[in-house]
């Protein structure tokens, strides 16, 4: 059973895992950044992180979901800085010997870390006056 | 006493910049007297308070919980990952 955090610069590349050969599912979470944000088109996030306690507090989170549901892995990886449209920020991937507690342990932790892990976005605007608020073409 | 905040996100933003100092005259202090002077000295942060919370050399703090000047204290507004 392990935990892995990491946090990178830029976009999550997924990595060719191996699997523990005693899962029986690994359920994958990918946090992709979307074209829109508050009906205004951007380039890309900008991630602002508190590095040791950001760090901290994943390990923490997946620590927690480890021992709750009795998972065989948990791996995390999460953006810092510049993060394009359309490209990862957020990578979780989950092992547990059965599908119901891999899922349930993945919804959990999303949402605690949304909670707990400081972490901040910011959106990079576009200049477009045809998507701004309000504005139909 | 002076304790030095770090500031992030939009706290950061609101202030302009990323760390911030607060004094306090009492001798003990601890994370509920830090809000309170926080609020006084820095009023453009108390809307966004409630939504904030205090940390402790990089670990949430509970209100009772004692603070030194050799702290690492950090105001970790609504945070918005994933």
């Amino acid at each position: 059973m392990s935990v892995s955090v990491h946090i990178h610069d830029g976009p999550i590349v997924p990595p060719n895992e191996p699997r523990c050969q005693c899962a029986g599912a690994v359920v994958v979470f990918e946090g992709i950044v979307r074209e829109m944000e508050s009906g205004r088109r951007i380039s890309g996030l900008h991630y602002q992180t508190y590095d040791p306690m950001a760090h901290r507090e994943l390990q923490r989170l997946a620590q927690e979901i480890m021992k709750q549901f009795e998972l065989l892995d948990v791996t995390v990886a999460h953006s810092r800085g510049f993060v394009a449209v359309g490209r990862c920020s957020l990578r979780v991937a989950i092992a547990a010997m059965h599908r119901k507690p891999a899922l349930a342990a993945m919804d959990g932790f999303i949402d605690a870390l949304k909670r707990d892990v400081p972490i901040w976005k910011n959106p990079v605007w576009i200049a477009d006056p045809a998507s701004a608020p309000g504005v139909q073409s | 006493m002076t304790i030095t905040m770090k500031l992030f996100g939009p706290a950061a933003q609101r202030i302009g910049r990323s760390e911030i100092i607060i004094h306090i005259s009492a001798k003990t202090v601890n994370c509920r007297t830090l809000r309170l002077a926080m609020g006084q000295q820095y009023p453009q942060l108390a809307e966004l308070m409630p939504s904030g919370r205090l940390a402790v050399n990089c670990a949430y703090g509970a209100d009772d919980l004692p603070i030194s000047e050799h702290d690492e204290v950090a105001w970790i507004q609504a945070v918005s990952g994933g």
